[in-house]
């Protein structure tokens, strides 16, 4: 009886979320102690999602052709590009998208903790638990307010990194912060918070009607 | 809450214990304890109905209201 308990999907779920926690919490650990030591120590870093202003060649106001193509880049498209280059140089725009990005990432990890510990509850049968309330209204929240952290973000004003050895490969230009899905699984998860309270409640008064 | 559970007073006036009005009534001592001990949030009229009967007494003599 007690395989088929770790059988079911809530604890398939359990066991997913809590992998995937322990091995972000790891790839991320490193990459910030990556960042955090390749600030210190100014070699050739990857500066990573960083925005870069575009110079030279590349204008990312206007167009340019390559060989019978001619691309045409506006200021709210984004690119993937892996960026060089020495922290230092740039140190304030450098930091602050490390922040953002780091902001990102450890409410994403808070949220699969908090998921894995509600499969853990409800793979153990514990469905009508106030606890769960409590993990689907963190999850819900810490998601939802990342994701309006991030849309405020977009609206200001963000340093670039303007230094020219920056630029390794590609094109670089303005990256924007986005977040919907944080948003739309937040309000979700608050959601069915509140159902789920209403639900503990009306469970916990049959539990006490004799 | 204001509605007390006067139980025990039924029960000491007829002598009877819990669990002896447990099996008469068929509720469990559980429940009969979480009523007996203000707990409960709402009572079946079944189950009130059963005390009446094995108790010989009104409900009003189990439940009374008194104010805060």
């Amino acid at each position: 009886m007690k395989l088929k308990k770790y059988l079911s999907i809530s604890y398939l779920l359990y066991f997913s979320f809590a992998v995937t926690f322990i091995f972000l919490a790891g790839v991320n650990g490193y990459l910030m102690f990556q960042k955090t030591i390749g600030f210190w120590q100014p070699t050739n870093v990857i500066v990573g999602t960083t925005p870069v202003l575009l110079s030279n060649n590349h204008d990312a106001t206007t167009s340019f052709e390559h060989e019978e193509l001619t691309v045409s880049i506006i200021n709210s498209n984004s690119a993937q590009v892996v960026v060089y280059g020495n922290p230092l140089e740039n140190s304030g725009a450098y930091i602050y998208h490390s922040f953002v990005i780091f902001i990102e990432k450890i409410s994403f990890l808070f949220a699969l903790f908090w998921g894995a510990l509600l499969f853990k509850n409800l793979g153990d049968e514990n469905y009508f638990d106030s606890k769960n309330t409590r993990y689907l209204f963190l999850i819900g929240w810490t998601l939802f307010l990342t994701s309006i952290f991030y849309e405020v973000l977009n609206f200001l004003p963000q340093p670039i990194l303007d230094a020219q050895p920056f630029i390794e490969e590609g094109i670089v230009i303005f990256e924007r912060y986005s977040t919907e899905y944080h948003m739309a699984i937040g309000l979700m998860s608050i959601v069915f918070g509140y159902v789920l309270k209403e639900a503990t409640r009306i469970h916990e008064e049959q539990k006490l009607t004799v | 809450m204001p509605v007390i559970v006067n139980l025990d007073v039924m029960l000491a006036k007829r002598k009877m214990s819990l669990t002896e009005l447990s099996e008469k009534v068929g509720v469990t001592m559980s429940n009969l304890s979480i009523l007996k001990t203000g707990k409960a949030k709402a009572i079946r009229f079944s189950t009130l109905e059963a005390i009446c009967e094995v108790l010989d007494c009104q409900p009003g003599d189990i439940l009374e209201y008194r104010e805060q």
